[in-house]
């Protein structure tokens, strides 16, 4: 398998196949919590992109240092500081360079810190060994993977907004509902690729 | 030795993150406009929400770019806030920015200043209201019997006796109204209702048609409202 081809497989299975909230099931909150308007939905996926890229960079080095010093142990809590920084710091710089943004993302954008997605990710990355240019990839593709999850999920509960549902079925227990059949549905990548 | 070696990795990351932190805050720090802090002072600062925001400072910041009018903070127009914002609104940049400083941008000793300097009038001292009592509101309740002007008028009003327009309850309110002895702008929490309008309303009828509307609705406050509309 040429470089470009790998490079492509893993990003495909990342957006698609091991869709971080559809397949591995990670980052639930926000997908239930920022889903109810697109706009929202666009703007926290935006973030999410950005924090993922940029701790998966960071983390990816930190680990050869980690490795280095023979304390692989410390990943989890060296991973998590490295998260809430990133994510304090996109938020400093949000409020100076753009106020539109940094109120219409509001208290999702601290919450980030909290996405298990995020750790999730830079923690698969140290596992499957990726290389600094793999990881990237595989962090672009699961940042869009889950904007691509978000978005979908959030025209459909707008739809839902207008149909006629059972009182008892109303808010989240249809949001429940219609997650588990888009989760159903992305089953269908299974096998697309295998790495 | 990991013991170690683990303490000194964390030690020094969370310095560096802790100082490139401290770092990033200095230098993408927010200047705040003077202006909003002033209207922020100027606000009971109780965050009612009554205002249709989530709190003082985002009903100063609207205030601040023109988006609300300076009544529009509803538990401080008893207590002179629109005046004090308007004082605010008349001072011209350059002198809160004069004020802001001289005062150590602190803003409640700015808006002191600033208040002492536009000479803007004393904050009048706001009459308590007195929550009626039920039996009071009762009474007056009676009395609108046999007067069908002032039935009318109280299925108009909000019918929460808050007692904030110095009457005990909208009864004995909607009586004075029916006599024109009072204003219906004196209904605080009607302001929001449209009140004064749906009362000029039911004055420019004639006794058949408010005879008419009070047999349609039977009385109901709720259905009377829903008949006057907007």
């Amino acid at each position: 398998m040429s470089v470009g081809t790998r490079l492509f497989f893993i990003f495909l299975s990342a957006l698609l196949v091991n869709n971080f909230v559809l397949s591995r099931f990670l980052g639930i909150c926000p997908f239930l919590g920022v889903s109810k308007k697109v706009d929202t939905a666009v703007g926290m996926s935006l973030a999410v992109i950005f924090v993922m890229v940029m701790a998966s960079i960071i983390t990816w080095l930190l680990n050869l240092l980690l490795v280095a010093m023979g304390l692989p142990f410390l990943t989890t809590i060296v991973f998590i500081l490295i998260i809430a920084v990133l994510v304090q710091f996109v938020e400093i710089v949000l409020k100076k360079t753009s106020p539109g943004l940094y109120e219409a993302l509001g208290i999702f954008l601290p919450l980030i810190t909290t996405n298990c997605a995020i750790l999730g990710l830079a923690l698969l990355n140290v596992q499957q060994e990726f290389s600094l240019i793999e990881t990237i990839v595989h962090a672009a593709g699961a940042g869009l993977g889950f904007g691509l999850a978000l978005v979908i999920f959030s025209t459909i509960r707008e739809k839902m907004e207008l149909y006629e549902i059972p009182e008892s079925f109303k808010g989240t227990a249809s949001a429940l509902v219609s997650a588990g059949l888009l989760s159903m549905a992305f089953m269908g990548f299974q096998g697309l690729v295998k790495l | 030795m990991i013991i170690v070696y683990s303490t000194i990795l964390l030690g020094i990351l969370g310095l560096t993150s802790g100082l490139f932190l401290a770092f990033a805050a200095s230098k993408f720090a927010v200047k705040e406009d003077p202006r909003v802090k002033l209207v922020e002072a100027a606000l009971p600062g109780i965050n009612c929400g009554a205002c249709g925001f989530p709190g003082c400072s985002g009903f100063a910041k609207a205030y601040a770019d023109g988006k609300v009018p300076k009544e529009g903070c509803i538990p401080g127009r008893r207590s002179g806030v629109p005046e004090k914002l308007e004082a605010i609104t008349k001072t011209s940049q350059e002198k809160i920015l004069a004020i802001w400083k001289e005062s150590g941008e602190d803003a409640e000793k700015a808006l002191q200043k600033l208040l002492s300097a536009t000479g803007a009038p004393p904050k009048p001292v706001p009459k308590k209201p007195v929550r009626p009592s039920p039996d009071e509101v009762a009474k007056y309740k009676g009395m609108l019997k046999d007067n069908e002007l002032a039935s009318l008028i109280y299925g108009a009003l909000p019918n929460i006796d808050c007692g904030l327009c110095g009457h005990p309850g909208c009864a004995a309110f909607a009586l004075k109204l029916a006599a024109s002895e009072e204003k219906p702008e004196k209904c605080v929490p009607g302001m929001r209702q449209n009140v004064p309008e749906k009362v000029a309303k039911i004055k420019k009828m004639s006794s058949n048609e408010i005879k008419k509307m009070l047999e349609e609705t039977a009385g109901d406050p709720k259905k009377i409202k829903e008949k006057l509309g907007g």
